[in-house]
């Protein structure tokens, strides 16, 4: 049978082709594949002005803005700041205040299963694709309808 | 078959689980419920009918925006009370009404009226009628320094702890002490009969 | 009597006794101290007098009227609540591990699209597991602000 030199040549080119796409893969699961540095904050949110513990300090006010456009509270203070790695399928356990802790796996490709405990038992597990320049935020009611915010982004 | 909702026989627990869903009928019926309640609060605090009414009315708002956040902890009416409470601190700090106090807190402050008041015991089984004995003490509380009053108001009606005070007014809890203390002796003194002229 | 003695006096009528200690000392001096024991006395009757008898004050404007206000404040702010995370439908959480499949499926098949772009992960796939004693799936996400809530019930102070 007779075959077109274009046909023969895409032929000949198939192992290129193949080549090409297992690269074009495999080199867009390495950029995941990196360790991730992730920036966990743990914030409360109130109506009442800046408590007198000097290491509560407000947040920065970019953090505040996009949190005023959703939430109600007049004033939002960082109570911690923690920043750690996470390797793909690491896991790790940050501790934010002596309550509460995250367990945050990273699971690759953006996605993360970060687990809220209070006092050691588990409350909360959360799946989600964090985007760069995006916050995952877990969040609840504080006393006095106040409001505690445990804030992860990527670095 | 659907049978309509007779919001008015509903408590409250399912009239805010109702609201929380966005049923501003069943958040119409806890105003109407509590409205009383919340306006005699700010009035309490604020002392300006015009004031308490607009106060009240933004409280209620805000209790509408924050409905989600209500878990049942306390009663609807309390966390209702607790959010007209804080904007009528807010209120009065913005007017600073600190600022016009008399010269009695001033003595307070420095800690001399303690022992220019005597102690004066008023009689609970004095043979007063309910309504007026609520009345005196509406006059007597309006005698009061927006602070003194504040802390009593938050001490005796409210319930609330010294640190829970402190905390939302802003101050420690030693001042707090004091100044319901003196809000007591000079309520006691009022409610006994007696006029300011005799304290001294 | 001393500012620190006569606080101590107010204190203990009102069980903010920082210890038993305390209040045994109180109680003592409350026992012997006859200055002490007529302040605590005239406290404790103004207390009484005050309990229950909170002047009553009524709404100064028909109750219609006070509503209609509040109602026109509310309306204004539109939504039932800007701060509030919504309650998610029970068919939304019937699909979520279909959609947890389909996010799955999509983040191995289109590994190159993802990695175009931080906005192509759509911030709405993702999974929440509660607590067994909280059976509520409160969560929402934020395209203008690009944040995901998700909110836990019933944990305060953490």
């Amino acid at each position: 049978m007779r075959v077109s030199p274009f046909l023969s040549s895409v032929r000949r080119s198939w192992p290129l082709f193949f080549a090409l796409i297992a690269l074009g893969v495999t080199s867009s699961f390495a950029t995941d594949e990196k360790e991730q540095k992730i920036q966990a904050k743990l914030i409360w949110g109130t109506d009442e002005p800046k408590p007198a513990n000097p290491k509560i300090k407000p947040v920065d006010p970019k953090l505040k803005e996009k949190f005023s456009g959703i939430f109600k509270w007049k004033n939002y203070f960082e109570v911690e700041e923690k920043h750690f790695a996470l390797a793909p399928e690491a896991l790790k356990k940050v501790q934010m205040s002596t309550k509460c802790d995250i367990e945050v796996r990273n699971e690759g490709h953006g996605m993360f299963e970060v687990r809220f405990l209070g006092e050691g038992k588990s409350l909360k597990k959360v799946r989600q694709v964090i985007p760069p320049g995006e916050l995952l935020v877990i969040a609840g009611d504080d006393k006095n309808a106040n409001a505690w915010f445990v804030v992860l982004n990527l670095e | 078959m659907t049978t309509k909702l007779d919001y008015q026989a509903e408590p409250d627990v399912k009239l805010v689980q109702l609201a929380q869903k966005g049923d501003m009928v069943a958040f119409e019926e806890l105003v109407a419920r509590h409205r009383d309640k919340i306006y005699a609060r700010a009035f309490s605090m604020l002392r300006n009918e015009e004031e308490a009414t607009d106060l009240s009315q933004e409280a209620w708002v805000k209790a509408w925006q924050r409905l989600v956040q209500f878990q049942g902890d306390a009663s609807f009416v309390t966390w209702m009370t607790r959010i007209c409470i804080n904007l009528c601190l807010d209120q009065l700090r913005k007017q600073k009404r600190v600022r016009t106090d008399s010269i009695e807190q001033m003595e307070e402050e420095v800690g001399g009226v303690e022992r220019q008041m005597p102690i004066i015991t008023p009689n609970p089984t004095e043979r007063l009628e309910r309504g007026e004995l609520r009345n005196r003490i509406d006059k007597a509380l309006a005698q009061l320094s927006y602070e003194h009053r504040t802390v009593l108001i938050l001490h005796e009606f409210e319930e609330l702890e010294y640190k829970e005070i402190a905390k939302r007014m802003e101050c420690s809890i030693g001042t707090v002490m004091s100044r319901l203390f003196y809000a007591r002796r000079k309520m006691a003194v009022l409610l006994a009969g007696l006029k300011r002229e005799e304290l001294r | 009597m001393k500012t620190e003695t006569i606080l101590e006096v107010q204190a203990y009528l009102d069980d903010e006794l920082a210890s038993e200690n305390d209040v045994k000392r109180v109680a003592n001096l409350l026992a012997h101290d006859e200055e002490a024991a007529r302040l605590f006395k005239s406290l404790k009757a103004t207390r009484q007098l005050l309990e229950g008898n909170e002047p009553e004050v009524k709404l100064p404007e028909s109750g219609d009227f006070y509503w209609s206000k509040i109602a026109r404040a509310i309306e204004r702010d539109s939504a039932p609540s800007k701060v509030a995370p919504h309650v998610t439908p029970w068919w939304v959480r019937a699909l979520a591990p279909l959609a947890g499949v389909a996010c799955v499926g999509l983040l191995l098949a289109g590994s190159g699209v993802l990695n175009a772009g931080g906005k192509a992960r759509s911030a709405y796939l993702h999974e929440i597991e509660n607590s067994v004693d909280d059976s509520s799936g409160i969560s929402f996400h934020s395209q203008s602000q690009g944040m995901t809530v998700v909110w836990v019930k019933g944990y305060e102070n953490p």
